[in-house]
């Protein structure tokens, strides 16, 4: 009995080291995010279709399809994407340029572009955010949050990094975001997008994984409401491309020339 | 508080987080079951857009005119074609059948605002049109005091929205070259020749006399000193006229506000005294407008903005103009509408939307303007409901005011209008 107190405590100890060791060497969660965010986007400029599908209590409420262009700017890294409206019809030709805090919305019939706050929406349940692509780790100061195992997209059980995300720039969208990475291969799997005031917004599921421009990259998202879970956008991902996007594109005076390759 | 009462509280805690866990896991599970809706057929886009609009409505006039029934069909076409990696044409144009008639342009109304021909090199930094083009400038949404081509653009107006309006209007006839630099500074010219001496009042015309009844010239200037701040430089010359300036911006004031400004200067005959004839003797003045926009929650976005017309009626001349009737007030006001011009010298206008925001589909709209020297105002609502290919909208608009204010002289107290559109 003697023996196996000391066995127990022996036992102990050594879980208690190598859990302090593994502490001690915690993944780099920075890392892990820049390895994350170069699953979810192309290291080259590219097109994708965006088909969003709102529902409200298991309805569909909405549907709207949008081309995204996305590129690098050498200023800072991070995407700039351009948007062109395809369906429904009444919106078709229209764009979203965002650049940064530089967000435009131009109207082919009014033939204005009119600046638009980073929080106005222009897609019914999706934010702006939500379409354009971004690079957290250019905007996020990520932190390890542990070793979990969470259901994913497709509702199965995936061993994952939990990272915790802080706004690190003001271009962030989001005051914090909890972001689960596959503990393998570093794909994002599922992330809860938070208010300042630590009120839950969205949490996105990334599933349908698929090999495209390279890479096996999530075709699907699912975002679930933080508010009212009854309200789900989901965001089908399609025809990625490789795209040589001029960088002029990417202002407000070219969005009345702009035609897409 | 007792042991016993705050195990009590700690267990009802843990089972209420607890709750609130399995709900949001069976939320979760309810959305992952969520099918993605079709895969889209097409990666480029038609690049034609086409619309059919039915309007219906009902309006209730001064004057002891009794109501008035109207309704109007109207057909919407608009395209960019592109012809090779440099090379593009544009096409845009739209037929209303009014009923009653406009009175100052007779039958159905065609309106060919674009027609031309466009050049880029091959990284798009230079461009250069030639042929019928909309140009227009300033972030405000009710009055452009930068829009300097805005006169006698619209030849049916179809709405008092100033969106809806801008959707109608004319492009000059000119050659326009065009070089933007990264960083979001850009040069334009626009050289614009005379091609008729007048409007027409021929509903079938193309109407060049609208929009080139005299040589001008535009150039502008972009810049963009941060990614929160933009401005443009504008001078524009006319023949006949001095040359004018005027400058614009926006920025980004927080995550839910972006403020706007414009202002332009140069000599013009008072517009009271272009309307009706007065002492054609220029005189220098200003027009500005300063606003904001602020967007809340429900996709709900409100713009206030505040205008000034040096050039529209001081206050002695526009009682004047009351005091001498109605039909002298109505001219100078329906005058000014043609050059898209405020009448007054000072107004406020009030525009709010919201996008679904309440109901999925569902897009509110409304806007207030009123006239601050006689207190008139002009109220604008509207409720739409917009399905894949088809929108319905529900229409008021009502104008009060003292009888012989801005909005209290006009014909029309109120109206109601049902409108369908139907988008090919």
């Amino acid at each position: 009995m003697i023996f196996s107190r000391r066995a127990l405590s022996a036992g102990l100890a050594t879980l208690a080291l190598t859990l302090g060791g593994h502490a001690w060497s915690a993944p780099d969660a920075q890392a892990l995010l820049v390895a994350s965010d170069a699953v979810r986007n192309p290291g080259q400029p590219f097109r994708v279709i965006v088909s969003l599908t709102e529902y409200e209590k298991g309805q569909q409420v909405d549907s709207s399809t949008l081309v995204t262009n996305s590129r690098t700017l050498q200023a800072n890294g991070q995407f700039a994407s351009l948007i062109q409206f395809q369906q429904p019809a009444r919106d078709a030709g229209k764009l979203l340029l965002k650049n940064g805090s530089d967000l435009w919305f131009y109207d082919p019939g009014t033939k204005a572009s009119v600046r638009i706050a980073p929080q106005q929406r222009l897609l019914g349940g999706a934010s702006n955010g939500d379409v354009v692509t971004v690079n957290f780790s250019r905007d996020y100061k990520a932190t390890w949050g542990g070793e979990e195992s969470i259901t994913d997209g497709e509702r199965k059980a995936r061993s994952s990094h939990k990272l915790v995300l802080s706004q690190a720039s003001e271009d962030a969208t989001y005051a914090a975001i909890e972001l689960w990475v596959d503990s393998a291969t570093s794909a994002p799997i599922k992330a809860r997008l938070m208010a300042e005031s630590g009120r839950l917004l969205k949490t996105v599921f990334y599933r349908r994984y698929q090999i495209q421009l390279g890479a096996s990259r999530p075709t699907e998202l699912v975002i679930i409401d933080g508010l009212n879970p009854q309200a789900v956008t989901v965001i089908r991902l399609s025809e990625f491309a490789f795209r040589n996007i001029p960088v002029a594109w990417f202002q407000r005076d070219y969005l009345a020339r702009f035609q897409p390759e | 508080m007792r042991a016993s009462h705050r195990w009590t509280f700690v267990a009802i805690t843990v089972g209420l987080m607890a709750c609130q866990g399995l709900a949001r896991a069976a939320a979760e599970d309810d959305a992952l079951s969520l099918p993605a809706g079709n895969e889209p057929t097409a990666a480029a886009p038609s690049p034609w857009r086409a619309f059919g609009e039915l309007a219906l409505g009902q309006t209730q006039q001064r004057y002891g005119l009794g109501n008035q029934s109207n309704h109007r069909l109207s057909l919407d076409l608009r395209g960019q074609h592109k012809l090779d990696k440099q090379w593009r044409t544009t096409l845009s144009a739209r037929l209303d059948a009014l009923h009653p008639d406009d009175a100052a342009i007779s039958g159905t109304v065609f309106s060919l605002r674009e027609a031309s021909v466009g050049w880029q090199d091959a990284a798009g930094d230079f461009s250069v049109d030639a042929g019928r083009i909309n140009v227009r400038y300033g972030p405000a949404y009710g009055y452009n005091p930068t829009d300097f081509l805005r006169r006698q653009t619209v030849r049916a107006f179809t709405s008092a929205d100033p969106i809806a309006q801008r959707e109608n209007r004319l492009g000059t006839a000119m050659i326009r070259a065009q070089k933007v630099w990264s960083g979001g500074t850009s040069l334009s010219l626009g050289l614009a020749p005379r091609l008729a001496h007048a409007p027409s009042t021929d509903g079938s015309s193309t109407d060049w006399g609208a929009t080139n009844s005299s040589r001008q010239a535009l150039l502008a200037l972009s810049a963009q000193p941060s990614d929160k701040l933009s401005g443009q430089a504008l001078v524009y010359a006319r023949e006949g006229q001095s040359p004018q300036i005027g400058l614009n911006g926006s920025g980004v004031l927080s995550d839910s506000t972006v403020v706007f400004g414009e202002w332009s200067r140069g000599r013009e005959v008072p517009l009271f005294n272009q309307a009706l004839g007065g002492a054609a003797v220029a005189s220098s003045g200003n027009r500005a407008v300063a606003g904001f926009t602020w967007s809340g929650g429900q996709n709900l976005a409100i713009t206030l903005e505040a205008e000034y017309n040096g050039f529209g009626a001081p206050t002695a001349q526009w009682d004047q103009a009351a005091a001498a009737g109605p039909a002298v007030l109505g001219s100078y006001l329906a005058y000014a509408q043609r050059q898209q011009d405020n009448a007054a010298r000072q107004s406020v206008m009030l525009y709010a939307s919201q996008r679904g925001g309440i109901w999925k589909g569902v897009d509110l709209t409304g806007l207030i303007r009123v006239n601050t020297h006689d207190h008139s105002r002009l109220m604008w609502l509207e409720v739409r409901h917009h399905w894949q290919q088809f929108d319905l909208a529900l229409q008021w608009q009502q104008a009060t005011g003292s009888s012989l204010s801005e909005y209290g002289v006009m014909p029309a107290r109120s109206y109601l209008q049902v409108a369908g559109t139907w988008f090919f």
